[in-house]
């Protein structure tokens, strides 16, 4: 089975020009079962081995995997750059302050979903005819736009610190403790994969595909592409949305200064070093970059020197752009390139003696 | 005040401010056209350019006649670097790669001028006398606003002339053009694309240089390369005229703004008009359309 993407498909004879062979949309989504397995698995170890600390970047990752994954769907689906991501989570989180008087914690992540995916369509109405640099541009645009919402919205109400979300409950639970967090944030991140999952095995993941894969070709083959565009644009929206929402819920404090382009600029570089448009490659970014300063200052600790706790943000910020830049120019697969390339190996050996054994 | 005077004022203003701009758009323009990538690390080689001058002139001790050419040589070489290390793998691999690789690029810079020089603020060495001479309409102007206004003008034609009439500028446009056929006609592509990204850190080191002289050497620096966009968008991305007059429109906007509306909003007022300029008129005034082939 490969999964090579945009291969030349040798020509049936008579027939013009090439043809692009689709990658199959099954092999580009995780599979329900996959999920369900690697929530529970996180759920586990979360149980049972996790300090408190662990646990709570734990929930910081599922938090970050849903928006990682979320815009995956729009920048390696469909081939829509953003860094947006901010900006949408930023909707997502004030209109969960406002829709919190109403049903709490469900009712606000449910109406941050659909005011950022509403938000999300309109960026993308505006996306339609551009590509490349001047989409970017859009969402950057964007990014600034809600920030100063925000601000004023703050002002308006008097609010300078920002907003105080209560300490939700969903039904009968009290969702107080971090291991109740990681259950909530899980749930959301396996309702999410299988949307996505979903949404690629079908007609509208093959649309989305056929434009990533060519514009104006997918226009001639009848996908109406400004239409697709808008929807990719609004999906991802609404589901990073639905993931600041929450967040802004575990955090209990929702503030403009929160959502800053450098915030947006991480979760594209979660979906770039895990690996654009591949399967777990963001999943795998997304507890990178989250995790990136507790694996920094875990190596520190071990040293006396105060050099690296004194400027801890600013080595952050050098590995950070460092772990980009090497990616990128070594390997533009990602992490889920280099992940397969190491267990390939190990995977043809198993087979190997699995095939030596049964015969 | 009256509304005459208010004008007068944003104009001088504006003006000053974009004599800071300028140069900073005309960088975005010379590598988005040689190189067709829009650099996000544009603010960043504002930044290194400044601390370039801070090195030169504060910590070295130059005089300011010899500090200034140190610095442009500095961040000519930076540019250099910049583009044989990082821009020439990742050419023609996708606006996501670019972007990214610029943007990680910009936070690398940010960090290592922090490790080396300290987080805080800097002065720098300022050559010019502060003390300014106020205009009819309540505006004062100092030395050093002139001299930036009249060293963008004096700069960005110097810029212009040298494309149009030299051979070198013949090769930049020819390269931008098509690489490939220049390469046919004897060019060295690379060379002329390096040379480009030379030119254009130079330049953004003037501005931040400007900059650094004007108020103080800080991370708000950072922002200018992301501020200029709506200015290159406005004149079209690979139009050097347009975007100088982008950048005038741009301080315009921005005093205007901070004069009726208080500064809070130049931002708001900037990225909406970017979003409406992108929903109507994507490719600028001055620009040329992306045709795409099937």
């Amino acid at each position: 089975m490969s999964t090579t993407v945009k291969t030349p498909v040798a020509d049936p004879p008579g027939s013009p020009g090439q043809r692009w062979r689709l990658p199959s949309s099954a092999e580009a989504a995780v599979s329900p079962v996959a999920i369900v397995v690697g929530c529970l698995v996180v759920l586990a170890l979360a149980w049972f081995a996790f300090t408190p600390y662990y646990l709570y970047l734990t929930v910081l990752t599922a938090f970050a995997c849903i928006g990682a994954a979320a815009l995956n769907l729009q920048m390696g689906y469909t081939g829509l750059v953003s860094i947006g991501n901010a900006g949408f989570m930023a909707v997502g989180a004030f209109t969960a302050v406002w829709a919190d008087h109403f049903g709490g914690l469900l009712a606000g992540v449910l109406a941050g979903g659909v005011a950022a995916g509403i938000v999300g369509l309109l960026v993308g109405a505006v996306a339609m005819r551009l590509r490349g640099f001047y989409l970017v541009l859009s969402t950057l645009a964007l990014q600034f736009v809600v920030a100063f919402a925000g601000q004023e919205i703050e002002q308006a109400l008097n609010k300078p610190a920002g907003f105080i979300l209560p300490i939700p409950s969903a039904g009968p639970w009290q969702l107080g403790s971090d291991r109740s967090w990681l259950m909530f944030a899980l749930i959301l991140l396996a309702i999410e994969l299988i949307v996505i999952h979903l949404i690629m095995r079908g007609r509208l993941g093959r649309a989305f595909l056929a434009i990533r894969e060519h514009e104006n070709a997918a226009g001639v083959v009848g996908v109406n592409v400004a239409l697709h565009k808008m929807l990719s644009s609004g999906i991802s929206a609404a589901m990073i949305g639905v993931g600041g929402a929450g967040l802004a819920y575990y955090i209990g404090n929702v503030d403009y200064s929160t959502y800053t382009l450098d915030l947006a600029v991480s979760y594209a570089a979660m979906v770039l070093i895990g690996g654009l448009g591949s399967k777990y490659g963001p999943l795998l970014g997304a507890a990178l970059v989250t995790l990136l300063p507790a694996l920094l200052s875990a190596l520190d600790s071990g040293s006396s020197a105060g050099y690296f706790t004194q400027h801890a943000s600013s080595i952050d910020l050098l590995v950070y752009g460092l772990l980009i830049i090497v990616i990128v120019i070594v390997e533009p697969g990602g992490l889920a390139v280099l992940l397969r390339r190491l267990t390939d190996p190990v995977g043809r050996q198993l087979a190997r003696i699995v095939r030596g054994t049964g015969s | 005040m009256n509304l005459l005077t208010d004008i007068w004022r944003i104009v001088v203003l504006g003006v000053i401010a974009g004599g800071i701009y300028a140069p900073v758009s005309a960088g975005l323009v010379i590598v988005y056209r040689s190189s067709r990538l829009l650099n996000f690390a544009q603010g960043a080689l504002c930044f290194t350019g400044g601390y370039a001058y801070y090195l030169c002139a504060d910590k070295i001790g130059m005089p300011v006649g010899a500090a200034i050419p140190a610095a442009l040589v500095i961040a000519g070489a930076l540019g250099l670097l910049i583009y044989f290390l990082l821009v020439s793998p990742v050419v023609g691999r996708g606006p996501i790669i670019a972007i990214m690789v610029t943007i990680a690029l910009s936070s690398v810079l940010e960090a290592a001028v922090f490790l080396i020089f300290g987080s805080g603020q800097q002065y720098v060495q300022n050559p010019f006398s502060s003390h300014g001479v106020r205009l009819p309409g309540n505006v004062v102007v100092t030395p050093l606003d002139l001299a930036i206004v009249i060293g963008s003008v004096v700069i960005l034609t110097a810029l212009a002339a040298v494309l149009r009439f030299t051979p070198f500028g013949v090769a930049v446009r020819a390269v931008s053009d098509s690489p490939l056929l220049a390469g046919y006609w004897g060019q060295n592509s690379t060379r002329v694309i390096a040379w480009t990204w030379a030119l254009s850190s130079a330049l953004s080191a003037v501005a931040g240089m400007a900059y650094a002289m004007n108020s103080v050497l800080d991370s708000g620096m950072l922002t200018l390369g992301t501020l200029v966009f709506p200015a290159v968008i406005l004149g079209g991305m690979d139009s050097l005229g347009g975007a100088i007059l982008g950048s005038l429109l741009l301080g315009l906007a921005v005093q205007s703004t901070t004069l009726y509306l208080g500064a809070q909003w130049s931002d708001f007022v900037i990225y909406g008009a970017l979003m409406l300029l992108l929903l109507v008129r994507p490719y600028g005034f001055f620009g040329t359309r992306e045709v795409v082939r099937l």
